[in-house]
Protein backbone atom coordinates (compact mmCIF):
# COMPACT_ATOMS: atom_id res chain seq x y z
CA UNK A 1 0.00 0.00 0.00
CA UNK A 2 1.70 3.59 -0.87
CA UNK A 3 2.19 5.38 1.59
CA UNK A 4 3.66 9.28 2.11
CA UNK A 5 3.25 11.66 4.93
CA UNK A 6 3.58 14.96 5.29
CA UNK A 7 5.41 15.49 8.67
CA UNK A 8 4.67 18.24 11.72
CA UNK A 9 4.43 21.11 10.31
CA UNK A 10 6.65 24.22 11.63
CA UNK A 11 5.11 25.25 14.96
CA UNK A 12 4.38 28.88 15.27
CA UNK A 13 6.61 30.97 17.63
CA UNK A 14 10.23 29.27 16.22
CA UNK A 15 10.88 31.71 13.16
CA UNK A 16 14.57 31.96 12.55
CA UNK A 17 15.71 28.76 14.28
CA UNK A 18 16.87 25.94 11.74
CA UNK A 19 14.65 22.99 11.89
CA UNK A 20 14.71 19.83 9.25
CA UNK A 21 12.08 18.59 7.46
CA UNK A 22 11.42 15.22 7.21
CA UNK A 23 9.24 13.61 4.11
CA UNK A 24 8.79 10.18 2.87
CA UNK A 25 7.45 7.83 0.74
CA UNK A 26 6.95 3.92 0.28
CA UNK A 27 5.28 1.95 -2.63
CA UNK A 28 5.26 -2.17 -3.01
CA UNK A 29 6.53 -3.21 -6.03
CA UNK A 30 5.36 -4.25 -9.09
CA UNK A 31 5.00 -8.15 -7.71
CA UNK A 32 3.07 -7.35 -4.65
CA UNK A 33 0.57 -4.90 -6.68
CA UNK A 34 -0.02 -7.98 -8.91
CA UNK A 35 -0.72 -10.17 -6.29
CA UNK A 36 -2.18 -7.82 -3.79
CA UNK A 37 0.83 -8.26 -1.49
CA UNK A 38 1.59 -5.84 0.90
CA UNK A 39 4.34 -3.68 0.42
CA UNK A 40 7.34 -4.85 3.19
CA UNK A 41 9.01 -1.59 3.14
CA UNK A 42 8.23 0.58 6.44
CA UNK A 43 9.27 4.09 7.39
CA UNK A 44 8.95 5.91 10.47
CA UNK A 45 10.71 9.46 11.95
CA UNK A 46 10.50 11.01 15.08
CA UNK A 47 11.88 13.93 16.61
CA UNK A 48 13.43 15.46 20.32
CA UNK A 49 13.35 18.91 20.78
CA UNK A 50 15.90 20.57 22.20
CA UNK A 51 15.87 23.85 24.17
CA UNK A 52 18.65 25.65 21.44
CA UNK A 53 17.72 28.54 19.38
CA UNK A 54 20.48 27.53 17.79
CA UNK A 55 19.98 23.85 16.72
CA UNK A 56 17.61 21.93 15.49
CA UNK A 57 15.66 19.28 17.38
CA UNK A 58 17.06 15.87 16.82
CA UNK A 59 15.29 13.54 14.41
CA UNK A 60 15.15 9.92 14.41
CA UNK A 61 14.45 8.24 10.91
CA UNK A 62 14.50 4.38 10.38
CA UNK A 63 13.89 2.48 7.36
CA UNK A 64 13.49 -1.01 7.05
CA UNK A 65 13.29 -3.64 4.09
CA UNK A 66 11.26 -6.95 4.94
CA UNK A 67 12.66 -10.07 3.53
CA UNK A 68 10.25 -11.30 0.92
CA UNK A 69 10.31 -14.92 1.05
CA UNK A 70 9.22 -14.82 5.15
CA UNK A 71 5.74 -14.97 6.18
CA UNK A 72 5.49 -11.81 8.43
CA UNK A 73 8.19 -10.04 6.75
CA UNK A 74 5.89 -6.87 6.63
CA UNK A 75 5.08 -6.92 10.24
CA UNK A 76 8.97 -7.10 10.66
CA UNK A 77 9.91 -4.21 9.05
CA UNK A 78 7.00 -2.27 10.68
CA UNK A 79 8.45 -3.96 14.24
CA UNK A 80 11.73 -2.59 13.35
CA UNK A 81 11.31 0.93 12.48
CA UNK A 82 9.01 1.31 15.76
CA UNK A 83 11.60 -0.31 17.68
CA UNK A 84 14.34 1.47 16.80
CA UNK A 85 12.62 5.02 16.98
CA UNK A 86 11.53 4.16 21.03
CA UNK A 87 14.98 2.48 21.81
CA UNK A 88 17.12 4.93 19.94
CA UNK A 89 14.48 7.95 21.69
CA UNK A 90 14.64 6.87 25.06
CA UNK A 91 18.33 6.14 24.97
CA UNK A 92 19.25 9.55 23.38
CA UNK A 93 16.97 11.23 26.28
CA UNK A 94 18.50 8.91 29.17
CA UNK A 95 22.13 10.39 27.75
CA UNK A 96 21.74 13.48 27.30
CA UNK A 97 23.71 13.99 24.78
CA UNK A 98 26.93 13.18 22.98
CA UNK A 99 28.63 15.85 21.60
CA UNK A 100 31.10 14.07 19.39
CA UNK A 101 31.03 11.85 16.61
CA UNK A 102 33.19 9.25 18.39
CA UNK A 103 30.48 9.89 21.29
CA UNK A 104 27.88 8.87 19.27
CA UNK A 105 29.08 6.13 17.24
CA UNK A 106 29.52 4.62 20.72
CA UNK A 107 26.25 5.23 21.92
CA UNK A 108 24.62 4.32 18.67
CA UNK A 109 26.33 1.12 18.74
CA UNK A 110 25.26 0.27 22.07
CA UNK A 111 21.58 1.19 21.08
CA UNK A 112 21.85 -0.76 18.18
CA UNK A 113 22.23 -4.22 20.18
CA UNK A 114 19.51 -2.68 22.17
CA UNK A 115 17.27 -2.18 19.34
CA UNK A 116 18.25 -5.88 17.82
CA UNK A 117 17.67 -7.54 21.31
CA UNK A 118 14.60 -5.92 21.57
CA UNK A 119 13.16 -6.96 18.39
CA UNK A 120 14.26 -10.80 18.73
CA UNK A 121 12.29 -10.71 22.28
CA UNK A 122 9.18 -9.21 20.72
CA UNK A 123 9.34 -11.45 17.28
CA UNK A 124 9.67 -14.58 19.52
CA UNK A 125 6.95 -13.53 22.02
CA UNK A 126 4.58 -12.89 19.12
CA UNK A 127 5.40 -15.37 16.68
CA UNK A 128 5.18 -18.49 19.61
CA UNK A 129 9.15 -19.27 19.97
CA UNK A 130 12.27 -19.00 18.75
CA UNK A 131 11.75 -21.23 15.39
CA UNK A 132 9.07 -18.32 14.80
CA UNK A 133 11.79 -15.43 14.39
CA UNK A 134 12.79 -16.23 11.11
CA UNK A 135 9.66 -15.37 9.82
CA UNK A 136 10.25 -11.63 10.74
CA UNK A 137 12.86 -10.91 8.92
CA UNK A 138 14.01 -7.38 7.82
CA UNK A 139 16.28 -5.26 7.13
CA UNK A 140 17.01 -1.63 9.47
CA UNK A 141 18.49 1.38 8.92
CA UNK A 142 18.55 4.15 11.36
CA UNK A 143 19.74 7.52 11.20
CA UNK A 144 20.22 10.20 14.08
CA UNK A 145 20.47 13.93 12.90
CA UNK A 146 22.21 15.70 15.87
CA UNK A 147 23.61 18.65 13.63
CA UNK A 148 26.03 18.76 13.00
CA UNK A 149 26.40 14.89 13.64
CA UNK A 150 24.64 12.58 11.42
CA UNK A 151 24.91 9.17 13.16
CA UNK A 152 23.37 5.97 11.91
CA UNK A 153 23.22 2.03 12.43
CA UNK A 154 22.22 -0.65 10.14
CA UNK A 155 21.70 -3.98 9.37
CA UNK A 156 21.24 -5.12 5.92
CA UNK A 157 21.41 -3.57 2.46
CA UNK A 158 19.31 0.35 3.13
CA UNK A 159 22.17 3.27 2.26
CA UNK A 160 22.61 6.44 3.17
CA UNK A 161 23.65 9.96 1.10
CA UNK A 162 24.52 12.96 2.87
CA UNK A 163 23.91 16.19 1.45
CA UNK A 164 26.55 18.83 2.33
CA UNK A 165 26.04 22.91 1.29
CA UNK A 166 23.46 23.77 -1.99
CA UNK A 167 23.68 20.45 -3.08
CA UNK A 168 24.77 19.02 -6.97
CA UNK A 169 26.26 15.57 -7.54
CA UNK A 170 29.80 17.13 -6.17
CA UNK A 171 27.82 17.77 -2.93
CA UNK A 172 26.22 14.64 -2.52
CA UNK A 173 28.13 11.34 -0.62
CA UNK A 174 27.37 7.75 -0.17
CA UNK A 175 28.25 6.93 3.54
CA UNK A 176 26.51 3.57 3.96
CA UNK A 177 25.86 0.91 1.48
CA UNK A 178 25.68 -2.81 2.35
CA UNK A 179 26.77 -3.59 -1.43
CA UNK A 180 30.38 -3.21 -1.45
CA UNK A 181 31.50 -5.86 -4.18
CA UNK A 182 29.12 -6.54 -7.38
CA UNK A 183 29.39 -10.53 -5.52
CA UNK A 184 27.53 -9.23 -2.77
CA UNK A 185 24.40 -7.79 -4.63
CA UNK A 186 22.06 -10.63 -3.92
CA UNK A 187 23.64 -11.41 -0.33
CA UNK A 188 21.97 -9.18 2.58
CA UNK A 189 21.75 -9.37 6.60
CA UNK A 190 18.24 -9.25 8.30
CA UNK A 191 17.73 -8.71 11.96
CA UNK A 192 17.26 -11.46 12.55
CA UNK A 193 20.36 -13.18 11.25
CA UNK A 194 23.77 -13.42 13.14
CA UNK A 195 24.32 -10.14 13.06
CA UNK A 196 27.57 -9.93 15.16
CA UNK A 197 29.75 -7.78 13.33
CA UNK A 198 27.30 -7.28 10.51
CA UNK A 199 25.78 -3.99 12.23
CA UNK A 200 27.15 -0.82 10.47
CA UNK A 201 27.74 1.96 12.66
CA UNK A 202 29.33 5.34 12.50
CA UNK A 203 28.73 9.26 12.61
CA UNK A 204 30.08 12.43 10.85
CA UNK A 205 30.42 15.51 12.25
CA UNK A 206 30.15 18.52 9.39
CA UNK A 207 28.66 22.10 9.89
CA UNK A 208 27.61 21.92 6.01
CA UNK A 209 25.48 18.80 6.07
CA UNK A 210 21.90 20.33 4.94
CA UNK A 211 20.04 16.83 3.98
CA UNK A 212 20.35 13.48 5.09
CA UNK A 213 18.67 10.87 2.38
CA UNK A 214 18.19 7.40 3.31
CA UNK A 215 16.40 4.39 1.62
CA UNK A 216 15.84 0.38 1.43
CA UNK A 217 17.50 -1.76 -1.18
CA UNK A 218 15.02 -1.06 -3.64
CA UNK A 219 16.13 2.62 -5.22
CA UNK A 220 19.68 1.40 -5.04
CA UNK A 221 19.65 0.37 -8.39
CA UNK A 222 18.15 4.23 -9.44
CA UNK A 223 20.73 5.76 -7.41
CA UNK A 224 24.09 3.72 -7.36
CA UNK A 225 26.84 3.07 -9.42
CA UNK A 226 30.03 1.52 -10.13
CA UNK A 227 32.89 3.90 -10.74
CA UNK A 228 36.32 2.84 -12.61
CA UNK A 229 37.63 1.49 -9.10
CA UNK A 230 34.56 -0.95 -9.01
CA UNK A 231 33.68 1.13 -5.62
CA UNK A 232 29.76 2.01 -5.44
CA UNK A 233 29.09 5.84 -6.05
CA UNK A 234 26.64 7.98 -7.46
CA UNK A 235 24.82 7.77 -10.96
CA UNK A 236 25.98 11.02 -12.61
CA UNK A 237 22.31 12.68 -12.35
CA UNK A 238 20.93 11.51 -9.14
CA UNK A 239 17.53 11.76 -8.16
CA UNK A 240 18.48 12.05 -5.20
CA UNK A 241 19.37 15.81 -6.11
CA UNK A 242 16.30 16.66 -6.76
CA UNK A 243 14.32 15.04 -4.39
CA UNK A 244 16.57 17.26 -2.27
CA UNK A 245 15.63 20.44 -4.10
CA UNK A 246 11.88 19.88 -3.83
CA UNK A 247 12.32 19.19 -0.21
CA UNK A 248 13.61 22.53 0.55
CA UNK A 249 10.62 24.00 -1.33
CA UNK A 250 7.62 24.77 1.50
CA UNK A 251 4.43 23.86 -0.36
CA UNK A 252 5.73 20.91 -1.94
CA UNK A 253 3.32 18.30 -1.68
CA UNK A 254 5.33 15.41 -0.58
CA UNK A 255 2.70 12.95 -2.64
CA UNK A 256 4.93 13.91 -5.45
CA UNK A 257 7.50 11.33 -3.74
CA UNK A 258 4.64 8.87 -4.49
CA UNK A 259 4.03 9.58 -7.96
CA UNK A 260 8.39 9.54 -8.56
CA UNK A 261 8.23 5.76 -6.81
CA UNK A 262 5.53 5.17 -9.30
CA UNK A 263 7.07 5.97 -12.83
CA UNK A 264 7.39 3.15 -14.58
CA UNK A 265 10.75 3.20 -15.40
CA UNK A 266 11.53 2.95 -11.66
CA UNK A 267 9.34 -0.03 -11.41
CA UNK A 268 11.09 -1.28 -13.85
CA UNK A 269 14.66 -0.46 -12.73
CA UNK A 270 13.46 -1.88 -9.18
CA UNK A 271 11.26 -5.03 -9.05
CA UNK A 272 10.84 -4.06 -5.61
CA UNK A 273 9.06 -2.36 -2.92
CA UNK A 274 10.73 1.50 -2.59
CA UNK A 275 10.78 3.67 0.34
CA UNK A 276 12.72 6.96 0.77
CA UNK A 277 12.96 9.02 3.89
CA UNK A 278 14.81 12.39 3.39
CA UNK A 279 15.19 15.48 5.38
CA UNK A 280 16.22 19.13 4.90
CA UNK A 281 17.69 21.46 6.72
CA UNK A 282 15.79 25.05 6.88
CA UNK A 283 18.13 28.28 8.11
CA UNK B 1 -9.36 21.55 -3.30
CA UNK B 2 -8.52 18.69 -1.05
CA UNK B 3 -8.17 18.91 2.64
CA UNK B 4 -4.58 17.36 2.62
CA UNK B 5 -3.94 20.46 -0.11
CA UNK B 6 -5.48 22.84 2.26
CA UNK B 7 -3.19 21.52 4.73
CA UNK B 8 -0.24 23.20 2.70
CA UNK B 9 -0.67 26.42 4.05
CA UNK B 10 -0.64 29.70 2.44
CA UNK B 11 2.18 29.13 0.26
CA UNK B 12 0.22 26.48 -1.34
CA UNK B 13 -0.03 27.14 -5.24
CA UNK B 14 -1.52 25.20 -8.16
CA UNK B 15 0.78 26.23 -10.65
CA UNK B 16 3.84 25.44 -8.55
CA UNK B 17 2.10 22.24 -8.16
CA UNK B 18 1.93 21.75 -11.83
CA UNK B 19 5.63 22.38 -11.68
CA UNK B 20 6.83 20.31 -9.28
CA UNK B 21 5.19 17.35 -11.41
CA UNK B 22 7.22 18.44 -14.43
CA UNK B 23 9.94 17.97 -12.56
CA UNK B 24 9.45 14.62 -10.98
CA UNK B 25 8.66 13.37 -14.56
CA UNK B 26 11.60 14.85 -15.59
CA UNK B 27 13.84 13.31 -12.81
CA UNK B 28 16.58 11.16 -15.01
CA UNK B 29 16.60 7.67 -13.91
CA UNK B 30 19.32 5.78 -14.88
CA UNK B 31 18.74 2.26 -16.80
CA UNK B 32 19.50 -0.41 -14.36
CA UNK B 33 23.12 -1.35 -13.51
CA UNK B 34 22.27 -5.02 -12.50
CA UNK B 35 21.26 -8.05 -14.24
CA UNK B 36 19.11 -11.01 -13.39
CA UNK B 37 20.60 -14.25 -15.11
CA UNK B 38 18.22 -17.04 -15.87
CA UNK B 39 19.59 -20.18 -17.22
CA UNK B 40 16.30 -22.48 -19.06
CA UNK B 41 17.75 -25.22 -19.22
CA UNK B 42 15.54 -27.95 -21.57
CA UNK B 43 14.97 -31.32 -22.31
CA UNK B 44 15.37 -31.97 -25.64
CA UNK B 45 15.88 -36.10 -25.62
CA UNK B 46 13.72 -38.26 -28.09
CA UNK B 47 11.35 -38.77 -25.25
CA UNK B 48 10.00 -35.49 -25.73
CA UNK B 49 9.10 -36.30 -29.27
CA UNK B 50 5.42 -35.26 -30.48
CA UNK B 51 2.86 -33.46 -27.92
CA UNK B 52 5.46 -32.31 -25.42
CA UNK B 53 8.06 -30.95 -27.99
CA UNK B 54 5.29 -28.88 -29.60
CA UNK B 55 3.53 -27.57 -26.84
CA UNK B 56 7.03 -26.06 -25.72
CA UNK B 57 7.68 -24.86 -28.62
CA UNK B 58 4.27 -22.97 -28.64
CA UNK B 59 4.67 -21.81 -24.84
CA UNK B 60 8.18 -20.69 -25.49
CA UNK B 61 7.46 -18.93 -28.20
CA UNK B 62 4.58 -17.00 -26.73
CA UNK B 63 6.51 -16.59 -23.53
CA UNK B 64 9.48 -14.95 -25.61
CA UNK B 65 7.55 -12.43 -27.00
CA UNK B 66 5.95 -11.39 -23.84
CA UNK B 67 8.87 -11.05 -22.17
CA UNK B 68 10.33 -8.89 -25.16
CA UNK B 69 8.08 -5.96 -23.36
CA UNK B 70 7.91 -7.02 -20.19
CA UNK B 71 8.92 -4.10 -16.92
CA UNK B 72 12.06 -6.09 -16.26
CA UNK B 73 13.44 -6.83 -19.43
CA UNK B 74 16.09 -4.11 -18.98
CA UNK B 75 17.69 -5.91 -16.24
CA UNK B 76 17.07 -9.60 -16.72
CA UNK B 77 19.00 -11.85 -19.29
CA UNK B 78 18.22 -15.33 -20.50
CA UNK B 79 20.50 -18.38 -21.81
CA UNK B 80 19.17 -21.32 -23.43
CA UNK B 81 20.81 -24.42 -23.25
CA UNK B 82 19.12 -27.80 -24.34
CA UNK B 83 20.08 -31.03 -23.92
CA UNK B 84 18.65 -34.06 -26.43
CA UNK B 85 18.89 -33.24 -29.84
CA UNK B 86 22.30 -32.52 -31.05
CA UNK B 87 23.58 -33.58 -27.54
CA UNK B 88 24.41 -30.64 -24.97
CA UNK B 89 23.70 -27.33 -27.16
CA UNK B 90 23.91 -22.88 -26.06
CA UNK B 91 21.22 -20.87 -28.15
CA UNK B 92 21.47 -17.59 -28.90
CA UNK B 93 18.09 -16.60 -30.73
CA UNK B 94 17.71 -19.02 -33.36
CA UNK B 95 21.13 -20.10 -33.54
CA UNK B 96 22.97 -23.01 -31.48
CA UNK B 97 26.34 -23.56 -30.99
CA UNK B 98 29.26 -25.78 -29.48
CA UNK B 99 28.89 -25.42 -25.85
CA UNK B 100 32.73 -25.55 -25.35
CA UNK B 101 32.92 -21.86 -27.47
CA UNK B 102 33.93 -18.88 -25.29
CA UNK B 103 30.43 -17.17 -26.78
CA UNK B 104 27.64 -16.24 -23.83
CA UNK B 105 24.29 -17.69 -24.74
CA UNK B 106 22.93 -14.99 -22.16
CA UNK B 107 20.64 -12.14 -24.03
CA UNK B 108 18.71 -9.45 -23.09
CA UNK B 109 15.01 -10.12 -22.51
CA UNK B 110 13.98 -7.49 -24.61
CA UNK B 111 16.31 -9.61 -27.09
CA UNK B 112 15.17 -13.12 -26.58
CA UNK B 113 14.10 -14.85 -29.34
CA UNK B 114 12.84 -18.61 -28.70
CA UNK B 115 14.00 -21.36 -31.48
CA UNK B 116 12.07 -24.25 -32.92
CA UNK B 117 13.39 -26.73 -30.95
CA UNK B 118 13.48 -30.46 -31.75
CA UNK B 119 13.62 -33.87 -29.99
CA UNK B 120 16.06 -36.47 -30.49
CA UNK B 121 19.10 -38.22 -28.89
CA UNK B 122 19.29 -38.97 -25.15
CA UNK B 123 19.42 -36.78 -21.55
CA UNK B 124 22.74 -35.77 -20.74
CA UNK B 125 21.58 -33.70 -17.95
CA UNK B 126 24.10 -33.39 -15.94
CA UNK B 127 26.45 -32.28 -18.75
CA UNK B 128 23.89 -29.77 -19.44
CA UNK B 129 23.09 -28.00 -16.07
CA UNK B 130 26.98 -27.62 -15.41
CA UNK B 131 27.47 -25.91 -18.34
CA UNK B 132 24.67 -23.78 -17.32
CA UNK B 133 26.41 -22.89 -14.06
CA UNK B 134 30.27 -22.82 -16.01
CA UNK B 135 27.89 -19.89 -18.46
CA UNK B 136 26.33 -18.08 -15.20
CA UNK B 137 30.39 -17.58 -14.02
CA UNK B 138 31.71 -16.39 -17.26
CA UNK B 139 28.86 -13.93 -17.65
CA UNK B 140 29.46 -12.75 -14.62
CA UNK B 141 33.11 -12.25 -15.27
CA UNK B 142 32.54 -10.32 -17.78
CA UNK B 143 29.38 -8.45 -15.63
CA UNK B 144 32.26 -7.54 -13.19
CA UNK B 145 34.14 -5.96 -15.75
CA UNK B 146 31.54 -3.55 -17.10
CA UNK B 147 31.06 -2.94 -13.17
CA UNK B 148 27.76 -4.31 -13.31
CA UNK B 149 26.43 -5.90 -10.23
CA UNK B 150 23.66 -9.18 -10.13
CA UNK B 151 21.17 -10.88 -8.20
CA UNK B 152 21.11 -14.40 -7.47
CA UNK B 153 21.18 -16.26 -10.50
CA UNK B 154 18.29 -18.69 -11.39
CA UNK B 155 18.61 -21.90 -13.56
CA UNK B 156 15.33 -23.61 -14.29
CA UNK B 157 15.63 -27.05 -15.43
CA UNK B 158 13.03 -29.12 -17.25
CA UNK B 159 13.49 -32.59 -17.83
CA UNK B 160 10.75 -35.68 -18.54
CA UNK B 161 13.60 -38.45 -18.00
CA UNK B 162 16.50 -40.09 -15.75
CA UNK B 163 20.10 -38.43 -16.82
CA UNK B 164 22.09 -40.78 -19.21
CA UNK B 165 25.56 -40.17 -20.41
CA UNK B 166 26.03 -39.48 -24.37
CA UNK B 167 25.48 -43.05 -25.06
CA UNK B 168 22.30 -43.18 -23.55
CA UNK B 169 23.08 -45.47 -20.78
CA UNK B 170 21.44 -44.23 -17.32
CA UNK B 171 23.82 -42.03 -15.31
CA UNK B 172 24.72 -41.19 -12.05
CA UNK B 173 26.57 -38.60 -12.35
CA UNK B 174 24.22 -35.92 -11.74
CA UNK B 175 24.62 -37.08 -8.17
CA UNK B 176 27.85 -35.21 -6.94
CA UNK B 177 26.47 -32.78 -8.89
CA UNK B 178 23.50 -32.39 -6.17
CA UNK B 179 26.27 -30.89 -3.64
CA UNK B 180 28.04 -28.70 -5.55
CA UNK B 181 24.45 -27.08 -6.24
CA UNK B 182 23.79 -26.96 -2.36
CA UNK B 183 27.12 -25.33 -1.98
CA UNK B 184 26.25 -22.39 -4.47
CA UNK B 185 22.88 -22.09 -2.89
CA UNK B 186 24.41 -21.57 0.22
CA UNK B 187 26.51 -19.00 -0.96
CA UNK B 188 23.84 -16.99 -2.82
CA UNK B 189 25.06 -18.30 -6.13
CA UNK B 190 22.55 -19.94 -7.56
CA UNK B 191 18.99 -21.08 -7.30
CA UNK B 192 17.81 -24.02 -9.22
CA UNK B 193 14.22 -24.75 -10.05
CA UNK B 194 14.11 -28.56 -11.33
CA UNK B 195 10.81 -29.55 -13.05
CA UNK B 196 9.83 -33.55 -14.25
CA UNK B 197 7.04 -33.51 -17.22
CA UNK B 198 5.27 -36.82 -18.20
CA UNK B 199 6.64 -39.45 -18.76
CA UNK B 200 9.05 -38.62 -16.01
CA UNK B 201 9.39 -42.07 -14.02
CA UNK B 202 10.10 -42.25 -10.20
CA UNK B 203 13.96 -42.56 -10.43
CA UNK B 204 13.94 -39.38 -12.39
CA UNK B 205 11.29 -37.46 -9.97
CA UNK B 206 14.20 -38.74 -7.12
CA UNK B 207 16.43 -37.34 -9.05
CA UNK B 208 14.91 -33.81 -9.35
CA UNK B 209 14.25 -34.05 -5.45
CA UNK B 210 17.23 -34.34 -4.59
CA UNK B 211 18.87 -31.58 -7.25
CA UNK B 212 16.31 -29.42 -6.02
CA UNK B 213 14.55 -30.38 -2.68
CA UNK B 214 13.32 -26.76 -1.90
CA UNK B 215 12.00 -25.83 -5.84
CA UNK B 216 11.12 -29.77 -7.53
CA UNK B 217 7.99 -30.03 -9.19
CA UNK B 218 6.43 -32.61 -11.27
CA UNK B 219 3.37 -32.03 -13.71
CA UNK B 220 1.17 -34.62 -15.00
CA UNK B 221 0.55 -32.94 -17.89
CA UNK B 222 3.03 -31.06 -20.31
CA UNK B 223 1.74 -27.23 -19.12
CA UNK B 224 4.75 -25.11 -20.17
CA UNK B 225 2.82 -22.09 -20.06
CA UNK B 226 2.54 -22.43 -16.23
CA UNK B 227 6.41 -23.14 -16.10
CA UNK B 228 6.89 -20.18 -17.79
CA UNK B 229 4.95 -18.25 -15.21
CA UNK B 230 6.70 -19.59 -12.36
CA UNK B 231 10.30 -18.42 -14.08
CA UNK B 232 8.60 -14.90 -14.34
CA UNK B 233 7.72 -14.56 -10.79
CA UNK B 234 11.32 -16.16 -9.54
CA UNK B 235 12.71 -13.63 -11.61
CA UNK B 236 10.22 -10.46 -10.37
CA UNK B 237 10.87 -11.41 -7.17
CA UNK B 238 14.62 -13.88 -6.79
CA UNK B 239 14.81 -14.48 -3.20
CA UNK B 240 11.14 -15.92 -2.45
CA UNK B 241 11.45 -19.45 -1.83
CA UNK B 242 9.08 -21.05 -4.15
CA UNK B 243 7.00 -22.80 -1.80
CA UNK B 244 4.26 -25.71 -2.21
CA UNK B 245 1.18 -23.55 -2.32
CA UNK B 246 2.99 -21.22 -4.58
CA UNK B 247 2.24 -23.46 -7.34
CA UNK B 248 -0.39 -24.57 -9.05
CA UNK B 249 -1.56 -28.72 -8.95
CA UNK B 250 -1.19 -30.22 -12.67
Amino acid sequence: MPEAEAGPRHPAGLAGRPRWRVRGASMQGYDHVRSGGWCEDSFAHTHIPLDDPARPDIQILAVADGAGSRSRSADGSRLAVSTALAVVEQGIRAHWRPESAPEWTALLQHLSEQVIARFVSVARAVGGGDKAIGDFATTLTTVVLAHPVVGYFSVGDGFVIIRTGAGGRSNLHLVDSAVATAQDASTTTFLTSHTAGAVRVNAIYDEAITGVFISTDGLAYTTLARDDDGQLSLVERPMVDTVFRLLDQDDFDPLGLLRLLQRDDVIAATQDDTTLLAAVLQR
Amino acid sequence: MSAHQRSAGAGYNPSSQEQYVDVIDGISIPPPNYRVLVVLCVDTSSSMRGEAISRLNDALQGWAHSMNSHSMAASTEFALITFGAGGVLKWRGTESFDPRSDRTPFVSAREFTAPVLAADGVTPLTKAVRLGIDVIEARKRQLTQERVTWRRPLMWLVTDGRPTDDRGHFSSDWQPLAGEIRALEQRRKLTLFAIGVPPIDDVGQETLRQLAPANYRIYGQFDFNEILVLLERSVEDPNRSIRIDDWKES
